[in-house]
């Protein structure tokens, strides 16, 4: 299968390699001219003259005449007014007491006048564009052959609100935003720690993405760290807008119904995660991180779980990993026992449901398959309709759809039931990705189902099973800890233990340095409070 | 392709267990009576014995699956016969598991759905798990499904307790005497035996010298559970009743009655039944695969997969009927050959001469 689809992709491939590829390569090497008006020529002629690009030409110090190039709406024209114009241009009484050559007026601008944070020394056209495209303000000036970018990026960016995806009831509510300067800050408030090892790459050629990649060093498995790295470096592609991409482009498998890779919105369990070494992978304009490499039973961990005491904890837990097989299994259980099965329905029961069946015109596996269809359609359009005629629809999708339906003698009461409580089942699971698995395998199983009775049940998860015990996310079994067995990590699997008993972080991830903390941390009510 | 030790036991224990559960137990039952249980004692004392001898066996050469060891320690052609007498063993017994699974399913479940149907369905998974991973595959679902199966069992069991008259365990050992106490043993010992498949599976742990336990406790632990399941089908049936049907264990579950609603706990057998033969069949359609490809000398023994597949399909149209399927070829050939050559015999050959040669050498 997979060797047809590589085949298939190979003829698709060669088109673009025959035509040059998007890169220019010749003009990366391209450096910047001594000629002022050259230089300038240059990036307007590059850009198409477009109307954001600002060049600003002054007389700068001992009459040189310089130039200041910035794109207006990712800088911050305050900066640029009081830190880089209003220094050059009154610098003039520094200046011309030294007099001195080029090279001179170039090391006084930057190191005496330039009153930014950061500012850099740049000589290629590609790396004058690229500090525009970041906010940064470039000064040129006639006789220079290199540049300075000085940082003055400043643009509109949504503020650390809550995350939509993944919201708890206790703990911190603070959620990844677009800008990934801001989601790295938020990871390095909370682990303050010269181990969090960050490696930063640029993918997309057209879009130039910022791609960083977090660690614990030390406690991260190395080797899992390179095959990240050597994955992300050999997308080649022209655009990342989103994680997503790069999770296509990184997973293990494509064709698997899992996902091998967890997105997060949530810097804590980011945090958690880096901390119990595995690896994050941020990407610049999405709230959404990535998290790997992952087990299947991470995905049924919430980061309430370790907030909140350990028993409710356990608890919602299991429940989760209940509400997950309901969500994939139940509406082919429904058929299999109705059509192949009666006898193991209780008898009053069985004659209640052989009543309301008694009018329904379909079998019972297209009785599920229409309102299962229904569904989907009801939660796709809630999910895409503009927000002022939600309210509208959700009355067409209760009344209509459920109740009509039923009264109109089209689907059996006992249907609805089972479809409404697959579809709240879930809605449980905390990763979104993973109940999105088990929608699509529901109608697989219903098709097995109604051929097939329970076997065709059973067959079908025994298929799952064989498929996710091949699995693997870089490198770590997808089953584990469960298969194959590690009895160190089962204490956060189906059950939380308390936290004084998690000595250890699991050691599937953390090959080295897996000693979390102390072993006696057991609280115990001390001797003077007895005696009282 | 490695597997741990946990994973042998998993494997082991359900390769003796669902088998042994619902396919021996009438002709258990009718050899020794009420007496059935000392039966399995004896036939899980004889099954310890064999598998003292395989894991001993394999011990010779660790890191030599049997294919090799018979090689090394009879040299080539004895050896090649050896392979041949479990090859034997190897390619009877995939096709007629796989008959009287579908027979199972037939009769209980899905009466009026084609069998091929259901044969192509089990032996598809059996490929994808043999294919998709080999041996770690199969383990690693092994793993997976061990605890499912002891939890069904232990259900099965516990809400069948209700039934039980333990009157119909009397009177002990008067009714069968000593013939029909080994008698009754010699089905399930042939059954349990299966763990002589560890002579093949030692090689591919990451401990070959450290596996034996793990063989010792999946042998105790499916006698034990098999034991119990005995125990509770003779109380819950009685004496008459169970010699006559085909598949006490079910029959049991489906007595079932609890509270009013749960009635009928078949599904719980199906799934005993349904995974413990996926993993069986997998696990010897791994083994042979292997097997005939080193013994034939084929590189990738994966291609053995597709041969054997239809071949074992083929086969397993030959019985005529339930009770050939069922009965004949237990009580023919896997009792009177299997289980003393096979199990006992063989092993204990390579054993001595391995041993002989060891202390010349």
């Amino acid at each position: 299968m997979n060797k047809l689809f590589q085949l298939f992709v190979r003829k698709y491939q060669e088109i673009p390699q025959q035509g040059e590829p998007a890169s220019d390569k010749p003009e990366q090497a391209e450096l910047l001219s001594c000629c002022l008006q050259e230089n300038i020529d240059r990036i307007k002629s590059l850009t198409g003259n477009s109307s954001d690009f600002i060049v600003r030409m002054f007389q700068g110090a001992n009459g040189l005449s310089m130039a200041i190039v910035y794109i207006n709406d990712l800088t911050d024209t305050a900066v640029i007014n009081d830190s880089i114009i209003k220094p050059i241009l009154s610098g003039t009484e520094a200046d011309t007491a030294e007099q001195g050559s080029l090279t001179d007026s170039f090391k006084v601008t930057n190191d005496m006048l330039l009153t930014v944070g950061a500012t850099n020394t740049v000589n290629k056209i590609n790396d004058f564009v690229s500090a525009l495209y970041n906010g940064n303000t470039v000064i040129l000036a006639e006789g220079w052959d290199h540049a300075i970018s000085a940082s003055t990026s400043k643009w509109q960016m949504r503020g650390v609100e809550e995350p939509s995806s993944q919201s708890v009831v206790r703990g911190p509510k603070d959620g990844f935003t677009e800008n990934i300067s801001t989601n790295v800050a938020l990871l390095r408030r909370r682990i303050k720690s010269p181990n969090l090892w960050k490696i930063d790459r640029k993918i997309g050629l057209v879009t130039q993405t910022d791609v960083s990649v977090l660690y614990l060093k030390g406690t991260a498995d190395d080797s899992v760290v390179k095959e990240v790295l050597k994955r992300l470096d050999r997308i080649d592609t022209d655009s990342i807008l989103d994680s997503g991409y790069i999770e296509e482009f990184i997973q293990d498998q494509t064709f698997t119904p899992f996902p091998t890779i967890i997105n997060s919105e949530r810097p804590d369990s980011v945090a958690a995660a880096i901390l119990e070494g595995q690896i994050a992978v941020l990407v610049d304009g999405t709230p959404f991180v990535l998290v790997l490499p992952i087990t299947f039973f991470k995905f049924f961990t919430a980061s309430e779980d370790y907030y909140q005491r350990f028993d409710i904890s356990t608890f919602l837990r299991i429940l989760r990993f209940c509400a997950f097989t309901i969500s994939m299994i139940l509406p082919s259980l429904y058929i299999a026992i109705t059509t192949f099965h009666q006898e193991m329905i209780p008898s009053t029961l069985l004659v209640s449901l052989a009543a309301q069946r008694e009018g329904i015109p379909f079998p019972a596996f297209f009785e599920a398959l229409l309102m299962e269809i229904t569904f989907e359609v009801l939660r796709e359009a809630g999910v895409r309709m503009p927000r002022a005629i939600g309210s509208a629809i959700s009355i067409v999708g209760a009344l209509v759809l459920g109740q009509a339906a039923v009264e109109a003698g089209l689907v059996s009461a006992a249907m609805v039931i089972v479809v409404a409580f697959t579809a709240i089942s879930s809605f449980v699971v905390p990763m979104f990705n993973i109940a999105i698995s088990a929608r699509l395998l529901r109608f697989a199983l219903m098709l097995l189902a109604a051929s097939l009775g329970l076997f065709g049940i059973m067959s079908g998860l025994f298929f799952l099973l064989i498929h996710m015990a091949a699995l693997r996310s870089f490198g770590i079994p997808y089953l584990a800890p469960i298969a194959p067995f590690v009895p160190n990590n089962m204490k956060d699997i189906f059950v939380r233990v308390p936290w004084w008993m998690m000595v250890t972080r699991p050691r599937l991830f953390a090959k080295q340095n897996y000693i979390r903390q102390k072993v006696n941390l057991r609280p115990e009510p001390s001797d003077t409070e007895e005696e009282k | 392709m490695k597997v741990t030790g946990m994973q042998v036991f998993w494997m082991i224990f359900i390769m003796d267990l669902g088998m042994t559960l619902i396919m021996t137990l009438t002709p258990s039952l009718q050899a020794a009576k009420q007496d059935v249980w000392i039966s399995i004692l004896v036939a899980g004392c004889i099954i310890l014995l064999a598998t003292v001898l395989v894991t001993n066996a394999s011990l010779l050469h660790p890191d030599q699956n049997l294919i090799q060891l018979s090689q090394t320690v009879l040299g080539k052609w004895i050896g090649k016969v050896v392979i041949v007498i479990y090859l034997v063993q190897w390619y009877t017994i995939l096709p007629i598991v796989l008959r009287q699974f579908i027979d199972v399913i037939h009769t209980m479940i899905l009466p009026a759905t084609p069998k091929a149907a259901v044969m192509i369905i089990m032996l598809l998974l059996i490929v994808y798990a043999t294919y998709s991973g080999g041996i770690v595959s199969i383990a690693r679902c092994s793993e997976v499904l061990g605890p499912i199966i002891i939890l069904m069992v232990i259900l099965a069991l516990v809400a069948s307790l209700n039934n039980a008259d333990w009157k119909y365990l009397l009177p002990v050992f008067v009714d069968s005497g000593m013939m029909g106490v080994i008698n009754g043993a010699l089905p399930p010992a042939s059954y349990l035996g299966h763990s002589v498949e560890y002579l093949m599976l030692a090689s591919f742990l990451y401990q070959p010298r450290k596996g034996a336990p793990y063989a010792y406790w999946g042998v105790i632990a499916a006698t034990f559970l098999v034991l119990i399941a005995m125990l509770m089908a003779t109380v819950t049936m009685g004496t008459n009743l169970a010699p006559k049907m085909w598949y006490p264990f079910f029959e049991m579950s489906r007595k079932i009655s609890l509270f009013g609603f749960i009635e009928n706990f078949d599904p719980l057998t199906i799934v005993i039944w349904v995974a413990s033969v996926f993993i069986k069949l997998a696990i010897y359609l791994f083994i042979t695969s292997y097997g005939t490809a080193q013994f034939l000398k084929i590189k990738n023994w994966r291609t053995m997969i597709f041969f054997i597949a239809p071949v074992v399909m083929a086969f397993a149209y030959f019985p005529r009927n339930v009770s050939e399927a069922t009965a004949n070829y237990l009580l023919n050939y896997w009792v009177p050959y299997a289980l003393p050559i096979n199990m006992i015999g063989l092993p204990l050959l390579l054993l001595i001469v391995g041993k002989i040669r060891m202390g010349n050498t």
